[in-house]
């Protein structure tokens, strides 16, 4: 769970090696979690995660708040994650011989779930990307709805808009569990 | 308990965390200005490549325009200063001749959330027409809402479903039926539905209870529909707003009423149970709360007349979390639950509202 309240305490003067050090020992692996969740390997995750650091780095003197910091690593690391998504459906819409080895599932596909999680996780990869977005935000991040809506930059009715129809495509897929 | 809701969030922990640090590849945090650097070079010659072709499209495209323009005008021109184009045909307009596209992703803010209530009224310019066959005009005050309605004689649409489908209907209409209802036998009566600031006034005094509650402090209309400030005048003549109700209109007509739908929570939230989920006895109830000295009251209500008080909870604190813990109730179909918090000025200062089912 990546809650501001977890992000160590920084000067706002700590130079940007020591404050994005700080934050790579204790927010990577959540971010790698954040990420492997919208894209679902572990690779590709490892990656948006350093992106997204190193665009911290080089945006630090602008942001040296904690608060701001974490958030901006979520922001990143999500549209990162975009990015991968984006170029996944390019390929799979244009595809050359070798796309396979960038459309198939990660090294982690065979992660051992228990089968009613594995069912939500299928599920969850079925949603629409805003939905996805909004449903690993409120469930895995754990953050306000507000709190999502600023970090999608969309309105709270959207929100809960895709919350609601993320929520219920899920139930439907578990046979209309709920 | 919210069975879905759990095992989502169960499911999503479960994934996430079966990875651990062991798994992932050894990696250092960037550090140093030379890494800065090299982060820059790397983007220098795509960009720098990217701005000569810009600049040479552009130059092409000024030079065929201005050997249109000697043609179209030559009284005007008599001096050729820009040879003609070789072939005469002018080029197919060209998308690189417009700046480098940009990824439409949210920029990254370091900005925290901000607060969402209305400040301002922002009235559709339009008036409503009072009574329309033709049904074609969405509930949008900006138009970009889904804009296809159901028509007899229309082929089938490819637009989303309409705004009200998106949400839980609370309040005053209990299904679609009974609104489409109204509007066909009785639209002549009760001419508030067709007003969201009444209809959110009425919520809250009439349905909820709220009479200290006796004014609209701002409107905004967006795609999704009314999202209306409810509040108060403090001794001093202050306004306050004491939630923000979200209302859609209950169908596509344009005469079509008006109904409650949630509440857009910003210092004070009401997020479990979720929104829209289905819900049974015990259940929890909690969200977060930006204030001192806070007593949460919380209640359910299915109508008018059946209702409960399910819980007080003091709260207090920046953004704290508050919950009531596992609270029984025996209200059953469309819940509302309230939450409200108070006691500084009047019994009533803010609220947040949650629709549900059992």
């Amino acid at each position: 769970m990546v809650r501001n309240e977890d992000v160590p305490e920084l000067s706002p003067m700590a130079d940007a090696d020591s404050a994005v050090a700080a934050l790579f020992q204790s927010h990577r692996l959540a971010m790698v979690r954040f990420a492997v969740l919208l894209v679902d390997d572990v690779e590709t995750g490892e990656d948006v995660v350093q992106e997204a650091y190193a665009a911290l780095h080089r945006r630090w003197p602008a942001l040296a708040d904690r608060d701001a910091a974490v958030g901006y690593l979520r922001t990143c690391v999500l549209n990162g994650s975009r990015s991968v998504l984006r170029r996944r459906r390019t390929v799979r819409r244009n595809p050359y011989p070798d796309a396979d080895s960038l459309t198939v599932e990660g090294a982690d596909g065979g992660v051992l779930l228990a089968e009613e999680h594995r069912e939500v996780i299928a599920a969850l990869q079925r949603l629409p990307r805003r939905q996805r977005e909004v449903i690993v935000l409120r469930y895995w991040s754990e953050l306000s709805e507000a709190e999502v809506a600023a970090t999608l930059g969309i309105s709270l009715g959207a929100v809960k808009s895709n919350a609601f129809h993320g929520r219920h495509a899920i139930a439907a897929a578990l046979g209309g569990a709920e | 308990m919210n069975t879905v809701d759990d095992r989502i969030a169960a499911a999503l922990r479960a994934r996430a965390e079966a990875l651990t640090e062991a798994d992932l590849s050894p990696a250092s945090p960037p550090v140093g200005r030379r890494w800065v650097q090299a982060a820059r070079v790397r983007w220098t010659a795509p960009l720098l490549a990217a701005a000569i072709v810009g600049i040479v499209a552009a130059a092409t495209v000024t030079a065929v325009q201005l050997s249109r323009s000697d043609r179209a005008n030559p009284a005007t021109t008599p001096t050729v200063s820009v040879p003609p184009s070789p072939s005469g045909v002018a080029p197919a307009p060209s998308a690189s001749t417009s700046a480098p596209s940009q990824s439409q992703s949210p920029s990254p803010s370091p900005s925290q959330p901000q607060s969402q209530s209305p400040s301002q009224t922002q009235r559709p310019t339009e008036s409503r027409p009072a009574s329309s066959q033709s049904a074609t005009q969405t509930p949008s005050a900006t138009g970009a809402a889904p804009s296809a309605s159901p028509s007899p004689t229309g082929t089938p649409s490819q637009a989303p479903p309409p705004v009200y489908e998106r949400y839980q209907p609370l309040w005053p209409f209990g299904s679609y039926a009974e609104a489409e209802q109204w509007r066909t036998e009785g639209g002549g009566s009760q001419p508030w539905h067709l007003d969201p600031e009444q209809t959110a006034l009425d919520f809250t005094r009439s349905y909820l209870g709220f009479t200290e509650i006796d004014q609209v402090t701002g409107t905004f209309f967006d795609d999704l529909g009314a999202h209306i400030g409810v509040g108060y005048r403090d001794p001093d003549g202050v306004s306050h707003t004491a939630a923000t109700l979200h209302l859609v209109q209950y169908g596509t007509a344009s005469d079509s009423p008006w109904e409650v739908v949630g509440s857009d929570d910003t210092t004070f939230t009401l997020e479990q149970p979720a929104y829209g989920s289905q819900v049974s006895s015990p259940m929890t109830v909690g969200g977060h709360i930006t204030g001192v000295d806070e007593n949460i009251v919380v209640s359910v209500l299915a109508s008018q007349t059946d209702r409960a008080t399910l819980a007080q909870v003091p709260a207090g604190g920046d953004g704290a979390a508050w919950t009531t813990g596992e609270v029984s109730f025996e209200q059953r179909g469309v819940l509302t639950i309230v939450a409200s918090t108070g006691g500084h000025l009047q019994q009533v200062e803010r609220f947040a509202i949650q629709g549900v089912h059992t």
